[in-house]
């Protein structure tokens, strides 16, 4: 009996499933097993030194929830810098996207790209760069205002419990507007020039153009920055270790410093991966909500 | 059919990288019990070539494997990789047989490289570690046993026993000391000078030294508090430990192995008294902020007329002071309260120091590799070239404030060395006594309940 001949399109489902191979390899040994070993690993007492461990069921949850004020106290940190940081972001973002569409396009160009630039500093030099700007001594904040006059309003900004928090929301907000700012900036190129056009020629100004066009048709942008900005903010740490080292005291210590803290000097691995998965379900709950309470104006 | 053909290849893919990854079966490295050292050598009937024997008085030379043997070496010392470099040498030289293979990183790594190493079951032989760390390591069997090895001539070259007891728990040796790490008071001496300042002689002399150079608009002393306190952290440490000996609880047991959580008030009443000092203007308003350089920097700029420093930045500061030859500094260490018949120095200890994998083929020649390392040659290179106070009884130190600095260490056993993995009980006091610091509200009281918890809990999780 004579085979039949493989259907072309069998064939490119064949062809298309191969080459999925190797990225879906790739995501189950550096993606889906740690995660599901890091899972494994929060209900045991593991060293993070050695194999030897033994299981202690919830152990490790119910001492977050029952015994780990400081676990809080960094979650709060999180959450007050994560909803300021947020909404400082985005507006920056939002504004300077509208300015930079209505330069003439070499203009345009210089801004992307200056305004990006910070995006793609390294932590560690932004981080030095802001110490030098933050120092009271010589920094260049204290130094304007002593050349203007206000020396009263001179401070110790990393050093000082109520500002120390403000300063890394600046230097994070100087790090990432740019990027805010070219997805607004995407997004405001799909919305049709004839559009805004015949609105300016019946009369919308400036603030009716943005709040009736700019605002609604980039809402999808919104969302997207919203939660990448709000999860970026919950799994802080690069900047906050760099520039205030948690400090003064614990005024800037966030849930991420306390896990290194626990896995690294603690030898408490199995307790670090526990405080780790209660960080990444915040942080996917999170998501969730804001997916909710977006989805539905979308669909209007 | 086809789709269902397509998912289950699929799916033994994802069963083939999961068993791939999957924990091999070698076994792990576990802590050798306490009377015979680790050792992964092959097992055989006869006793190996590379065992030690305890009663032997050859061991006292500890021969390294006629077929030699390979170290894997962790330090985080770049800025001293000349005294390495000798080092090696010298061990290299008493050792024939011995090569030694370098990693160096960054001190702020070495945990977490160690930690990796130890995890994948490609573990250094030797490693950098402070010397709390040994509690800690040793619970999870990390540490090879040193203590057969160790004799009474070898034990007679440290300048005190105390060296050796940070790195042991109980009556086992578990890692050997490098370099002496406390801190003490520079001072700019030609400023001193010009302006008739005496160095203080007690603790109240030292708050109206204060006073006078606050009048000059001067920060009397720069004491960086970042991270987690820090060095203004390490004052309190200082007028804490004074007010312990007055009390009398200077050799508590409890004090001594770090399990006291009982203090009544006298932590309360060191923390109030260096808050006083904080608020006063003492350590200038940015001092949670300065880190350990720019701590440097405001005394070699002379905008502090002092600085509270770690021993081992003492090379550095010459360094700084010889190419800018601004001024002249001298150095004493933190005055005593008068109420006080002594000098309480109970945070010298020697913290630098090193461990050897329990895991490793060459437990012997890791003992040999220590015993050059803790000879008079290569601790003389320590001591001299680099500045560094060594645990070495025989050494004559060159630099004279080096050498008044490092008589004070025959003191050490006053040090409180915990015998229980503290984690980060240390940085969590720092931070407890920042936010008292800062805090309008908190209380000296409410400060001290805050560290016998953080005490107690610290407890609790080792024991756990």
């Amino acid at each position: 009996m004579q085979r039949k001949p493989m259907k072309l399109e069998t064939q490119r489902k064949i062809l298309g499933y191969f080459f999925l191979i190797p990225i879906v390899v790739l995501l189950v040994v550096f993606m889906f097993y740690p995660i599901a070993k890091s899972i494994v690993m929060s209900f045991t007492n593991w060293s993070g030194m050695s194999d030897d461990w033994k299981w202690i069921g919830f152990n490790n949850y119910i001492r977050i929830f029952t015994d780990m004020p400081e676990y809080w106290r960094a979650m709060k940190v999180n959450v007050i810098y994560a909803i300021i940081a947020t909404a400082v972001q985005l507006t920056l973002g939002f504004i300077m996207a509208v300015m930079v569409i209505n330069m003439k396009p070499r203009w345009q160009n210089f801004y992307k790209v200056a305004l990006y630039l910070p995006v793609i500093i390294p932590a560690a030099a932004i981080s030095v760069m802001w110490r030098y700007i933050y120092t009271p001594e010589y920094g260049l904040i204290n130094q304007f205002l002593r050349a203007i006059g206000l020396d009263s309003l001179c401070r110790a900004w990393t050093a000082d419990p109520d500002t120390a928090l403000g300063a890394v929301i600046v230097t994070n907000t100087w790090r990432y507007a740019g990027f805010t700012m070219v997805l607004y900036y995407v997004a405001m190129l799909d919305i049709p020039k004839d559009v805004l056009e015949s609105a300016q020629i019946d009369g919308a100004n400036r603030w009716q153009l943005i709040r009736y066009f700019y605002l609604p048709l980039t809402r999808g942008t919104t969302e997207v920055n919203l939660i990448l900005t709000i999860t970026g903010c919950l799994r802080a740490f690069d900047i906050f270790y760099l520039l205030t080292a948690g400090g003064p005291g614990t005024s800037t210590k966030v849930v991420s410093m306390w896990i290194m803290e626990t896995a690294f000097q603690s030898y408490k691995y199995g307790r670090a991966l526990a405080m780790s998965i209660v960080l990444f379900l915040i942080v996917v709950l999170t998501m969730l909500l804001f997916r909710f309470i977006l989805a539905p104006r979308e669909k209007e | 059919m086809f789709k269902k053909i397509v998912a289950l290849c699929m799916a033994l893919v994802l069963v083939f990288a999961m068993t791939a990854c999957a924990k091999t079966e070698a076994p792990a490295p576990s802590a050798p019990p306490a009377d015979e050292p680790a050792t992964d050598a092959p097992a055989t009937d006869e006793p190996a070539a590379d065992e030690p024997a305890a009663d032997d008085p050859a061991q006292v030379a500890i021969p390294v494997p006629e077929e030699g043997a390979s170290l894997h070496f962790l330090h985080i010392y770049p800025e001293h990789e000349g005294a390495i470099n000798k080092t090696l040498d010298i061990i290299k030289r008493d050792n024939p047989g011995l090569e030694i293979n370098v990693s160096v990183v960054p001190w702020n790594e070495a945990t977490k490289s160690i930690q990796t190493a130890s995890a994948s079951g490609e573990m250094y032989d030797i490693f950098f570690m402070w010397s709390t760390q040994v509690p800690g390591y040793n619970n999870v069997g990390l540490l090879l046993d040193l203590t057969p090895y160790v004799d009474d001539e070898w034990k007679s070259w440290y300048i005190s026993d105390a060296a050796l007891e940070e790195y042991s728990v109980g009556d086992q040796i578990l890692g050997m000391p490098l370099r002496g790490t406390a801190v003490f008071m520079i001072y700019n001496k030609t400023m001193f000078d010009e302006n008739g300042w005496a160095v203080p002689t007690s603790q109240e002399e030292l708050e109206a030294l204060c006073d006078k150079i606050l009048e000059k608009g001067i920060i009397p002393i720069s004491a960086p508090g970042k991270p987690n306190g820090f060095q203004v952290e390490s004052i309190r440490g200082r007028v804490f430990d004074n007010l312990v000996y007055i009390n009398g609880l200077i050799e508590d047991p409890e004090r001594l192995t770090d399990r006291k959580t009982e203090w009544n008030g006298l932590y309360a009443q060191s923390g109030e008294i260096v808050k006083g000092w904080y608020q006063k203007g003492y350590f200038g308003a940015n001092a949670f902020g300065l880190e350990r350089e720019e701590g440097q920097t405001l005394f070699m700029t002379e905008s502090a007329a002092m600085l509270l420093c770690n021993n081992n930045e003492l090379t550095a500061l010459r360094e700084l002071n010889a190419a800018a030859n601004n001024f002249e500094f001298g150095s004493f260490s933190f005055p005593k309260p008068a109420a006080s018949d002594r000098t309480m120095f109970t945070q010298a200890g020697f913290g630098d120091g090193w461990g050897a994998w329990s895991g490793t083929k060459y437990p012997q020649a890791c003992a040999a590799f220590f015993r050059s390392f803790a000879c008079k040659e290569t601790m003389e290179i320590w001591a001299n070239e680099e500045l560094c106070i060594v645990p070495s009884a025989e050494v004559e130190y060159s630099d004279p404030v080096q050498g008044a600095f490092a008589a004070q260490y025959a003191d050490g056993g006053y040090k409180v060395v915990p015998n229980y993995n503290s984690g980060n009980k240390g940085d969590l006091t720092g931070q407890a006594f920042v936010d008292y610091c800062l805090s309008d509200t908190m209380t000296a009281d409410e400060f001290e309940t805050t560290v016998e918890q953080i005490t107690a809990r610290a407890i609790a999780d080792a024991e756990e």
